[in-house]
């Protein structure tokens, strides 16, 4: 019953949600509850940690280290719900998989869908107009990092909240006193840095995050901290 | 072999700097697809991309899939990207069955905060690309009001309908609406004479 409950849920939860890991949020910690309540244990029986502090801790770990937030999501799924049991490994990996098949399946079907109804007489056009919208959805994206980035205390339109200031969080204290200063100045100039590198000098991108990655943690001094 | 082997690095160096989630990482996907290894053209890319966002899912998968099942074909191409997305995800859960002793939350948070501006950075050169496209073949009030109007949709209508699927949705409705009505209206005017 809980094993049907988990496919059918990520299967739900990948042809509902669209956009980032953000969007997940919300929706991965009701799914998670439902399992809780369901029979899975999320607790794992350890003494002294709540449902709710293993969701915060998930969310937390995944989106602070790289990669598909919303995956790592999917595929704590598997881990969760196996109680602690060797099987959990497994069940991590398999529900990656069931996260992960249905998109790779939809991205080849609709591709193909935009490629044929570009042979239509009126939708030939749609192409042309996505450029700007492409533009405008990048250029909000930039903003959106940069305040998450910068200036972690600082809620901008997530959580029904629009604009809000939240300085209680694990991160917004990490980044006060000296570091905010140090992070803004660093946020700021370094995108226009690797504009330059990027573009106009053609460096590799892999070679400039492994730079950045040093000296960022470098200025910042997490083991001072 | 060694093509998969390609395709497999291609998809776990992608995972691993990818910070910032979902259409933050298409400028790294496309320096390295389209710039260096011509994998996929231009074209080809930008397609991609709207499909990536105007499908449910995870678009950052899509969009590696994509990739990896034209570069090696159905059944190779999805083993490998599947293989490729899988090592990464073993990060979070290491951290958190270890607890964060080894590595503390604050080397994480000051790990994104180094790598964040590097991939946002990325991201004005790809909007910049765009903008230089639809500058060029659009008619310039038009592109820059469709710009400015999905910027400010996507910052403030509230979250999680702010996503540029439903702008996109407008775009596929309208355009096809207007072409269809123009040339309705070019005919009768052609007609009267």
């Amino acid at each position: 019953m809980l094993f049907l409950l988990v496919i059918a849920g990520l299967i739900i939860l990948c042809l509902i949600v669209f956009g980032g890991g953000q969007v997940f949020m919300p929706l991965f910690k009701s799914f998670w509850e439902l399992l809780d309540k369901h029979g899975a244990n999320l607790t794992f029986g350890k003494s002294g940690q709540t449902t709710g502090d293993v969701i915060d801790n998930v969310f937390t770990l995944s989106n602070s280290t790289p990669g598909v937030t919303s995956t790592k999501f999917a595929a704590f799924t598997g881990y969760l719900v196996s109680n602690g049991q060797w099987w959990g490994y497994l069940a991590f990996i398999g529900a990656f998989l069931v996260f992960a098949i249905p998109s790779i399946v939809m991205v080849v079907m609709g591709y193909k869908l935009l490629k044929k109804s570009q042979k239509h007489k009126y939708l030939a056009k749609i192409s042309l107009y996505m450029m700007p919208v492409i533009a405008g959805t990048m250029l909000a994206l930039a903003i959106q990092l940069f305040i998450g980035t910068a200036l972690p205390q600082v809620v901008f339109n997530s959580d029904g909240t629009m604009f809000g200031v939240d300085t209680t969080g694990h991160k917004a204290k990490f980044l006060s006193g000296w570091r905010m200063w140090v992070a803004l100045a660093y946020t700021i100039i370094v995108p226009f840095e690797v504009f330059y590198f990027s573009v106009k000098k053609k460096i590799n991108i892999f070679y400039l995050i492994l730079i950045h990655a040093i000296i960022g943690v470098l200025i910042l001094a997490p083991w001072a901290y | 072999m060694r093509k998969m082997f390609e395709v497999f690095w291609f998809v776990l160096k992608c995972t691993l700097v990818g910070f910032g989630g979902g259409n933050a990482l298409m400028p790294v996907i496309k320096r390295e697809a389209v710039d260096h290894k011509n994998w996929i053209n231009e074209k080809d890319f930008d397609d991609l991309v709207i499909t990536t966002n105007m499908l449910p899912g995870p678009s950052v998968i899509e969009a590696l899939a994509f990739i990896s099942i034209k570069v090696l074909g159905k059944w190779k191409g999805t083993l490998v990207v599947l293989l490729g997305l899988l090592p990464h995800l073993f990060i979070p859960l290491t951290l958190y069955i270890l607890g964060t002793k080894f590595l503390p939350l604050e080397w994480l948070f000051a790990l994104n905060i180094a790598i964040t501006p590097v991939i946002i950075g990325m991201i004005l050169a790809f909007a910049w690309r765009y903008i230089v496209k639809s500058k060029n073949e659009l008619s310039w009030p038009l592109g820059l009001a469709l710009l400015i109007f999905t910027v400010i949709f996507s910052l403030f209508v509230p979250s999680p309908w702010n996503i540029s699927a439903f702008v996109m949705i407008g775009v596929i409705i309208l355009v096809p609406l207007i072409g269809y009505i123009k040339d309705k209206r070019a005919s009768k005017k052609a007609g009267d004479k």
